[in-house]
């Protein structure tokens, strides 16, 4: 069983280096794309970030800060009212494992002191990994609290309307200071964010074209009739079909990783590990779908229009350049249909946010489902139909 | 469906002792195929072909290369080992097409049309591996259009609109036109045709050059029809040269089934 299997894989890779021009394009093009996607996209304005609010004060002032932030159609808020030091820690996770953006602290005592005429300090922490909400939040947290503080100023100047000096003044019409940390991605380097989508979209590309063609190849030459009567079962010839391009593709994603690390500074800070089962889960998944679009394809060039179809859509909708927060809400669910979606949002947590196999569970699961989904769908399908054309 | 590739609707059939519904896999060891189209990999070359299919088979290493040795000394091919399966001649494609078809040294070869577009020369250099492979007890089950290729065989079955009509032995199948066919030698053989067709007691008429193949609905004597023959292509403007008997081909009998003129025995 295992023999054969090798004499098949043997022979896809005959044809591999047998057609030259395909095996260049296959080589060159994720080097092409790396550079031009990694310099050209830029960012879009994000809506509806998720953010956590933990008050530990509970007066009024930390009242009217976390009304006008829920008032800003940037935030998408979740208050933790009267809050302790434990909640903050729970912010800080919940920011690593992706569930929230950014959180904001407002200190205890923040509402007395102001009451009194002093200043104290919003703390809020954002998740610079995802260069396209991280400045979003800057600014809208940024202006909340200038406008907070206008409001403030006014109250006072109105009740006593005296500084002592021009620093007190400052403070006096500065009541709330905002204090902002930068985590994951502290340079809010661009292409930390962008390259997990590239390497997504490459490998997308490439596994689902080269897969789509495969068995579309064999019955427009009308070899799969030959294959049909050997004792290859459609589980075999898959397998078989699938192994040189599988590593074809990890080869490419190296070279990818390789490129954007030497060009654009992104390496992995997370675990290797998490990495290498995103993509290897990844590839896999790509292929089933491959070789699903092949398995209803009668011909080559049908099979590569499923596959642009296919990927075109996964391209714009994935979240692979921009976060899928920047879409309008009624497309987003149409993103979860595609493994690239999960890759990349894995991918990122992994890349740079120290991701565990646990935090990227659910991405794991779902591409696997995919590859188990596919590659189901195709065996049954070839079983049913070994040479139709 | 004799190969194992598909599971029959209703019905049985039994392919070297093996069931079709329940031994499928049974047979693909057991049978080969070799398609009327070129059906290896124009890519790879022909010993890379080869290896693959011996592969498949479970056949590798020593086996295989002996296998092959065996097999392209027989078909001629071991001068043609490097080469791609691509450029080779149409019936160098089909020497190599049916070792890699008896790579795993089956006891039955289905052939589609293995003739198909190779010419005379080196269609009989197939046909004379293929009786040596016979001799050495393979089985062919041959299908093909050429019923000249039919002849060659050694029991021939008529498959007419999806039924078997008929089966036998090709002079045994002849027979059956026994006395039924005359020939007319003649120019015009148009007119002639269309002329003799009007005689009620010819079923059919086909032109074959300048001969004419008459067949009458029953049997005949030859000699006692030549003058009838000759007043009525004359009446219509094509004088005949020469009238005799005509020994049947399974063509002949081919058509006569397929118009209704000869009923299956």
């Amino acid at each position: 069983m295992m023999r054969n299997i090798y004499y098949l894989a043997v022979k896809e890779f005959l044809h591999l280096v047998r057609d030259r021009r395909t095996l260049a394009f296959l080589l060159l093009i994720p080097s092409v794309l790396t550079v031009i996607f990694g310099y050209a996209i830029g960012s879009p304005r994000v809506t509806g970030i998720h953010t956590r609010i933990v008050d530990l004060d509970g007066g009024r002032i930390a009242e009217e800060y976390v009304e006008a932030i829920d008032g800003s159609i940037t935030f998408k808020p979740e208050v933790v009212a009267n809050a302790t030091d434990a909640d903050i820690a729970a912010a800080e996770e919940a920011l690593r494992s992706d569930a929230i953006s950014a959180f904001v602290v407002i200190p205890k005592g923040l509402s007395d002191t102001v009451e009194k005429g002093g200043s104290g300090q919003v703390r809020a922490v954002v998740d610079a990994s995802d260069t396209f909400t991280a400045p979003s939040v800057l600014r809208e947290l940024g202006s909340t609290t200038v406008q907070q503080n206008a409001l403030l100023a006014a109250e006072r100047l109105r009740r006593d309307g005296r500084a002592s000096s021009v620093e007190d003044g400052l403070k006096q019409v500065t009541p709330i200071e905002l204090d902002t940390e930068m985590r994951f991605n502290p340079e809010l380097k661009s292409q930390n964010f962008v390259m997990p989508g590239v390497i997504g979209l490459i490998l997308q590309l490439l596994t689902v074209i080269v897969m789509a063609t495969s068995i579309a190849r064999e019955r427009e030459r009308g070899t799969m009739e030959q294959l049909a009567v050997t004792p290859l079962t459609p589980t075999q010839i898959f397998i078989g079909k699938l192994v040189p391009y599988f590593l074809l593709a990890l080869l490419d994603t190296v070279n990818v990783m390789l490129l954007a690390w030497w060009l654009f500074g992104v390496s992995i800070q997370g675990h290797y590990v998490v990495v290498a089962a995103l993509v290897v889960v990844f590839i896999l998944a790509s292929l089933g779908i491959g070789q699903l679009i092949s398995v209803v394809s009668r011909n080559q060039s049908q099979a590569i229009q499923l596959a642009v179809f296919y990927i075109l859509p996964a391209f714009v909708l994935s979240g692979a350049f921009t976060p899928i927060e920047t879409q309008p809400e009624n497309v987003r669910p149409l993103a979860y249909t595609f493994p690239l979606t999960y890759f990349c949002h894995g991918f990122r947590a992994a890349l740079l946010r120290q991701a565990t196999l646990y935090d990227v569970r659910w991405d794991l699961a779902a591409m696997g489902a995919f590859v188990l989904l596919t590659f189901g769908a195709s065996v049954l399908l070839l079983r049913i139909r070994p040479d139709a054309r | 469906m004799l190969c194992g590739l598909l599971q029959p609707t209703s019905g049985t059939a039994s392919v070297v002792g093996c069931d079709i519904r329940t031994q499928r896999e049974r047979i693909k060891h057991l049978t080969g195929y070799m398609a009327q189209t070129f059906s290896l990999y124009p890519d790879l070359t022909v010993e890379e072909n080869f290896r693959f299919f011996a592969g498949v088979y479970g056949i590798s290493g020593r086996d295989a290369t002996d296998r092959m040795a065996e097999l392209f000394a027989d078909v001629e091919l071991l001068d043609l080992k490097g080469v791609q399966a691509g450029r080779l001649s149409g019936g160098m494609k089909q020497r190599l097409a049916l070792a890699c078809a008896l790579v795993h040294d089956p006891r039955l070869v289905f052939l589609d049309e293995p003739t198909a577009g190779v010419d005379p020369s080196q269609r009989q250099r197939l046909w004379d591996f293929l009786y040596d492979l016979g001799e050495r007890g393979t089985s062919l089950f041959v299908t093909t259009h050429y019923l000249d290729e039919a002849e060659r065989c050694h029991s021939v079955g008529f498959m007419l609109n999806g039924m078997l009509v008929a089966q036998g032995a090709p002079r045994e199948l002849r027979a059956q036109l026994h006395d039924r066919l005359v020939g007319v030698e003649v120019r015009r053989t148009v007119e002639a045709m269309r002329a003799l067709r009007e005689l009620p007691e010819v079923a059919d008429v086909t032109i074959h050059g300048y001969e004419l193949r008459l067949l009458f609905r029953t049997r005949v004597d030859w000699r006692q029809q030549t003058e009838r023959i000759a007043l009525a292509a004359a009446a219509a403007g094509a004088p005949i040269d020469r009238v005799y008997a005509l020994d049947p081909t399974l063509e002949d009998l081919f058509i006569g089934y397929a118009r209704g003129d000869v009923r299956p025995a």
